[in-house]
């Protein structure tokens, strides 16, 4: 199992202890920053196409693809659990034009956004989340589920849409962050 | 396309006619046990976890990760169809502490259980098996359902959380089982 330092990929910034398995497929690297603490694992796909953030102690788990052509932003400490899509940017559905990559000219209709997962938040195995979507702090998103406008935070959310059914309380959570921040700055 | 005989990696047993395509990743292989008659596609993950015993004609087919660190059992015959998630083990997310794998032991509260897939059970594209669910035997989940819970045998399950919606004959399978059994004994001997 070959594992590589993030920062021979040459990213725009990548901080300390990045760990990027070998089986991971990175497109534009010149437009991803990295934290510190994170980890990516094999068969991932990321896309920094629309400028990619990932933050400090973010896992990336096998399977994730983060793809579409927008924006994407992780916060500290978010999770994204095996298999699971994240879709920056989709062809419009409502019949203005072809869709697919293969049409390079002006026939395709296209629209790039932006997804934000917010510190703390974990996605669920196999979720999807479509474009423009925030996913609030400390989030969860169940598995299976499709996320199609934004989640709220501290809330467990499932279904295809999302929906939230129940609260996730932050306070231990949060006292934790301090801890292990306060670990980091020491380091 | 290059494929390995099952005997190259390192598993605490492996049987005969085991096909491994070259892009299989395997974590902790000593704790992997493989019977005889099966195959694992490409771009398949397959973590040993605290153990993995896969059993006799099965496939595992590609995309399809087995992970979580936890017990996971694939009886004979059983089936995981594309981009299949089988997960042995979670983060607490009852908001007890941090939740991933960059993070300190101490301060994750994560817990490792156990998947078990009957024989002749077929898990369908795309879905997902929660830790601590036994899929019956002979029963089929299908595409993109999430198991949270435990599946009687010979049904047909969809949705998420999974529900049994029919039944699935069980005699014509079995019929044929017991044919394969006696033609080929060596595959079970364990």
């Amino acid at each position: 199992m070959s594992r590589f330092d993030g920062r021979r990929f040459g990213m725009a910034a990548c901080g300390e202890d990045v760990t990027i398995y070998e089986w991971v497929r990175v497109l534009e690297p010149g437009r991803i920053e990295i934290g510190d603490h994170v980890i990516v694992d094999d068969f991932v796909f990321l896309d920094g196409g629309g400028g990619l953030r990932i933050g400090s102690h973010v896992h990336v788990a096998s399977f994730v693809s983060i793809v579409g052509g927008g924006a994407c932003e992780l916060g500290d400490f978010a999770g994204l659990a095996a298999g699971c899509r994240l879709i920056t940017g989709t062809d419009l559905m409502d019949g203005s034009g072809l869709t697919g990559p293969t049409i390079r000219g002006p026939q395709r209709a296209v629209h790039r956004g932006r997804i934000r997962v917010g510190a703390h938040a974990v996605v669920g195995t196999n979720a999807v989340i479509h474009t423009d979507v925030e996913i609030g702090e400390g989030a969860i998103v169940g598995s299976g589920s499709v996320v199609t406008r934004d989640v709220p935070p501290w809330t467990i959310s499932i279904g295809a849409p999302a929906r939230p059914v129940k609260e996730r309380p932050r306070e231990r959570i949060l006292e934790l962050e301090r801890e292990i921040r306060a670990e980091d700055e020491q380091a | 396309m290059s494929r390995f005989d099952g005997r190259r990696f390192a598993f605490a047993s492996c049987g005969d006619d085991v096909t491994i395509y070259e892009w299989v990743r395997i974590v902790r292989e000593g704790t992997v046990s493989v019977g005889s008659h099966v195959i694992v596609d490409d771009f398949v993950f397959l973590d040993g976890g605290r153990r993995l015993s896969i059993g006799s004609y099965v496939h595992v087919a590609g995309f399809s990760s087995i992970i979580g660190a936890g017990v996971c059992e694939l009886a004979d015959f059983a089936t995981l169809s594309w981009g299949v998630r089988i997960v042995t083990g979670t983060e607490i997310i009852d908001g007890s502490g941090l939740t991933n794998s960059t993070i300190p032991p101490d301060m994750r509260e994560v817990h490792r259980g156990r998947v078990r897939i009957g024989s002749h059970a077929l898990v369908a594209s795309n879905a997902v098996v929660h830790p601590d669910v036994e899929v019956g035997e002979g029963t089929v989940v299908g595409s993109g359902s999430v198991v949270t819970r435990d599946l009687p045998p010979w049904t047909i399950c969809v949705g998420s959380p999974a529900r049994p919606i029919r039944d699935r004959p069980s005699e014509r399978i079995l019929e044929l089982e017991q044919e394969l059994r006696a033609r080929d004994p060596a595959a079970f001997r364990s």
